[in-house]
């Protein structure tokens, strides 16, 4: 599939927005889209979604005969789908998330042996772009390390003559991969090589080209940095960035960290709910209104399946609601729930600013000499 | 396992101090034009030798885009192609890797460094080719000779940019010291690895990056200094790229005076 083309007259718009210090979706330059995190019913299967942008990650392993290198370490492979034949774009998110998770040695990966040199467990991250809104790479790391953290392997006991059996999950409990830290990527698109912008949305991220990842732990460490794309930049914006990248890893971690509590917690309660819930009810067409008709009608056309009728039940409100911990993550979910489809938008100054240069471009969209000097 | 890096007199594995680079020996224009046929002419080449790494870059253009080159609505066509020789790695020949992810990943940098360098108003609707084969390598950090090199080759050809593209490794002991320009062996043995192409300053203008990639993990504090030490070694690479520069221009200019 081909992208569409960028006119000029949209391009020359988010520039002059950005250095304006204003962006199209009323957030601010250093401000983040909804972070969402579901959980399947199997181990290791993870939808991550941050704004519309939506990705799919799950996990598997297997046993193979290790590296002569390295005989006593289990391996990991990334594997990345974008869905269009987009070569590039692949090889990039690819490469950027084998540095940060392979590469920082987050996963103990003695652990995974089973016999040294003979066979080890060989793990393996499919990673689907589901919807590209944007700043797939965040969304992608969060999914990949939040589906590793959640995922667990069979349990296996070695004799000493090389021979072993693999458990069944019936016979022994499933096992937790061991994660030394949770590397959490961080994209900021630079504007002209200086204004770095936080989670840049499709359309910025074709306006600059250029971007600077940073995956940064929970402990403030660098795991990996990547300027991508054609820019120059000076070593000052690094060091900024690095700092803000920092502070939006630990919000991050602790979020992945509550919602592996939680999904454990509905596990044990036997509520395990599955991907259903990550279907907004403001997908479903409008004419459904109240959540208890949807539950009725999902009812009655999902006869067999367990999985749906829980879903639309009010507790899947309350959970998302909980887990909203840091305050740049709006309670979006929760306003679905109210009975009217419209959308109530709080008025601060910053957004009113905005919503008012929208509408002076609206009305004089016709005329591009008058836009330009209204925005000055 | 993370070994020691420097020893207690101050010397790295291979004898040198820890801003010392690796020895660089490089040549412009060491391919013969006139051997090529008109469709694939070689417009400039450079050959670069650092440390056990030895490249062979070629510029070809800037020329007619061809039908079948790359997209139509991009107005500066920049082809690039990197190929390892079967016999670059130390030891064995092997397989060479063609459309690995790898590759790929040179590949797609190479083309973004540049594409912010070279003066692209200039070379509207033209293509410019640049095949680099890698004759020797060391494993590991073997961009920063690639770019180094593809500088000598581009300004051999005769293509305008805005300054020269230096890169350069650098890594970090555990006593928290900075080395310059890191050698395979080094880097097997643990430290990250920073590795930048920047464009070091000339007169007031302030050091730019066009890349950086960075391995492993450390702490966020110890960025400035690995970083400061990646910007010192750029500025030495460029003192010995500009040398060999001017040393070409020199014997061109004298070997032409002499025949006439």
């Amino acid at each position: 599939m081909k992208d569409p083309i960028l006119s000029n007259n949209e391009r020359a718009f988010v520039e002059k927005a950005i250095a304006e210090k204003l962006r199209i979706d009323k957030r601010g330059l250093n401000e983040f889209r909804n972070l969402a995190i579901f959980y399947g019913k199997n181990y290791g299967s993870v939808i991550a979604s941050l704004g519309e942008t939506k990705v799919f990650a799950s996990v598997s392993c297997e046993v193979s005969t290790p590296k002569t290198t390295r005989p006593n370490e289990g391996t990991i492979f990334i594997n990345v789908e974008m869905g269009s034949q987009q070569n590039e774009p692949c090889i990039v998110v690819t490469r950027i998330l084998e540095r940060t998770i392979r590469e920082s040695n987050c996963i103990d990966l003695e652990s995974l042996c089973i016999v040294a040199e003979e066979k080890v467990w060989n793990l393996r991250v499919d990673i689907s772009i589901l919807n590209n809104e944007g700043n797939v790479i965040d969304c992608a790391c969060i999914a990949a390390v939040s589906a590793l953290a959640h995922f667990r392997r069979p349990d296996c006991t070695a004799s000493g003559d090389g021979e072993f059996t693999i458990h069944k999950s019936a016979e022994k409990d499933l096992i937790p991969i061991v994660l030394h830290h949770y590397p959490i990527c961080v994209n900021y698109a630079l504007f002209e090589g200086k204004t770095p912008i936080a989670d840049p949305t499709i359309l910025e991220e074709r306006v600059t080209n250029a971007s600077l990842i940073l995956a940064v732990n929970a402990y403030k460490e660098l795991c990996s940095i990547h300027l991508t794309g054609v820019s120059l930049t000076s070593p000052y914006l690094i060091q900024k960035c690095s700092d803000m990248a920092a502070e939006r890893a630990k919000h991050i971690v602790e979020y992945i960290k509550d919602a592996l509590e939680q999904d454990r917690i509905d596990r044990e309660n036997g509520q395990a709910k599955g991907f259903s819930q990550s279907i907004k009810l403001t997908n479903i067409p409008s004419n459904f209104t109240d959540t208890q008709e949807i539950d009725q009608v999902m009812d009655t056309e999902n006869d067999g399946s367990g999985e749906l009728e829980e879903v639309m039940a009010d507790e899947s409100f309350e959970k998302i609601d909980s887990d909203t911990v840091a305050s740049t993550w709006t309670k979006e979910e929760s306003d679905e729930s109210s009975d009217s489809d419209v959308q109530v938008i709080e008025e601060s100054p910053k957004k009113k600013g905005i919503i008012n240069v929208m509408e002076i471009v609206d009305t004089s969209s016709d005329d591009e000499e008058k836009e330009t000097i209204v925005l000055n | 396992m993370v070994q020691d890096l420097l020893s207690a007199q101050g010397l790295r594995m291979d004898g040198r101090r820890h801003n010392e680079l690796r020895q660089i020996q490089c040549k412009l224009g060491v391919l013969e034009s006139e051997l090529f046929t008109h469709k694939n002419r070689c417009d400039g080449s450079a050959y670069m030798l650092h440390g056990n790494t030895k490249v062979i870059a070629s510029i070809s253009g800037p020329k007619h885009p061809s039908k079948s080159s790359g997209k139509k609505d991009e107005s500066f066509i920049f082809n690039v192609r990197v190929k390892f020789a079967t016999f670059s790695k130390n030891g064995e020949r092997q397989k060479v890797l063609k459309n690995s992810k790898k590759l790929g990943e040179i590949e797609i940098n190479l083309k973004n460094i540049f594409k912010s360098v070279i003066l692209v108003e200039k070379y509207e609707k033209s293509q410019l080719d640049l095949n680099i084969e890698v004759l020797q390598h060391d494993g590991g950090s073997e961009i920063c000779t690639i770019v180094n090199t593809a500088t000598l080759a581009l300004i051999d050809a005769g293509i305008c940019m805005k300054e020269y593209v230096c890169a350069c490794t650098a890594s970090l002991t555990n006593d928290g010291l900075a080395l310059l320009d890191v050698s395979h062996l080094e880097e097997i043995c643990g430290g990250p690895t920073l590795t930048i192409a920047a464009l070091p300053r000339i007169g007031d203008h302030e050091q730019s990056v066009a890349f950086i990639e960075l391995s492993q993990k450390f702490y966020l504090k110890d960025l400035n200094k690995i970083f400061d030490c990646c910007q010192l070694g750029c500025e030495k690479i460029r003192t010995i790229l500009d040398e060999a520069i001017r040393g070409n221009a020199y014997e061109h200019v004298n070997s032409d005076l002499t025949s006439n």
